[in-house]
């Protein structure tokens, strides 16, 4: 297990220089935004996997109503963390990169008030387990709201081709027009985008392994008693 | 745990050195927009390094405490 872990430690820190030396040195600077629109790199990105991070809670909460097993719970818990730390820098690079482009920290965009309400979404899932009165009550009612609130994910990637503002349109994607996205650009967000996705691959084990190290301890406890 | 994190900290340092590189060179652009740039790098660093601290330090401590229930249990039975 730590021997594989390593290799995503290895493979992750490979891509995330790679990705930093492409978009640094390589990809052009884009002629209106200037170097402000390289957060582009970062933030689309992080928010990609922020709508994954939900999108595999509700696949684990299905799972763990429908099977009862624990390792759906356990996953839609680790998955939830995982999804609300690059929600959370997701939100912090958007809100620098608004205040480079537009002048303003926030200016309540649909598609920023609803990954702010998804961000509220984790929150809220997170204090559910966290506060249950029971374990067993935490996962089921974990579960219900994991499934609730994917009802954002979608939306949120919607949001900006239903209700016109000044948050760009995805340029990504399967809404995304063929050649909105130059060549250059679209191979350095592809390299980042692998990047943080191998890095939420190995968070995500991380936590899995400590949910389950926190269950042989309540086990152990329990036997003693 | 401890060993990815030592490792990723290497990564981490070629990376802030590759940056502090290559850094000048775009500023040297007089781009009134770089500084943002170099903030959200930064605060997304701040933010995933702090939460593999987060998750390393936990793991750690929950990996003490069942080893040292597991050594003291044989003693308790005796």
């Amino acid at each position: 297990m730590i021997r594989s872990n390593i290799f995503l430690v290895a493979i992750c820190s490979i891509l995330i220089i790679m990705s930093n030396y492409l978009v640094l040195l390589w990809v052009p600077t884009d002629s209106v935004l200037g170097l402000s629109q390289k957060i582009f790199y970062l933030h689309v990105p992080q928010g990609m996997l922020g709508l994954g991070g939900i999108t595999i809670v509700m696949i684990g909460s299905v799972g763990y109503l429908w099977r009862r097993e624990d390792y759906w719970d356990k996953l839609a818990y680790a998955a939830a963390e995982i999804g609300a730390v690059f929600i959370t820098a997701a939100l912090v690079t958007g809100i620098l990169w608004s205040k480079a482009v537009w002048g303003v920290w926030w200016t309540w965009a649909p598609q920023q008030t609803l990954t702010l309400i998804l961000w509220f979404i984790y929150v809220a899932y997170l204090m559910v387990r966290a506060y249950s009165p029971t374990p067993s009550h935490g996962s089921r009612y974990g579960a219900i709201l994991g499934i609730i609130g994917f009802v954002d994910a979608p939306i949120v990637y919607m949001a900006a081709k239903w209700w016109r503002d000044v948050h760009p349109e995805a340029v990504v994607g399967p809404l995304s027009e063929s050649d909105s996205l130059d060549r250059s650009m679209y191979t350095v967000f592809l390299v980042s985008l692998i990047s943080y996705g191998v890095l939420f691959a190995y968070l995500l084990v991380e936590r899995y392994k400590l949910l389950r190290l926190n269950t042989v301890l309540e086990e152990i406890r329990y036997d003693e008693e | 745990m401890k060993s990815n994190i030592r490792l990723a900290t290497v990564f981490l340092v070629v990376l802030v050195l590759f940056l502090i590189g290559a850094t000048p060179k775009e500023i040297g652009q007089s781009d009134s927009t770089a500084p943002w740039f170099i903030a959200a790098s930064f605060m997304t660093w701040v933010v995933f390094l702090g939460y593999i601290l987060f998750v390393s330090r936990k793991q750690n401590d929950l990996q003490k405490q069942i080893d040292e229930i597991r050594r003291s249990a044989p003693e308790r039975k005796q």
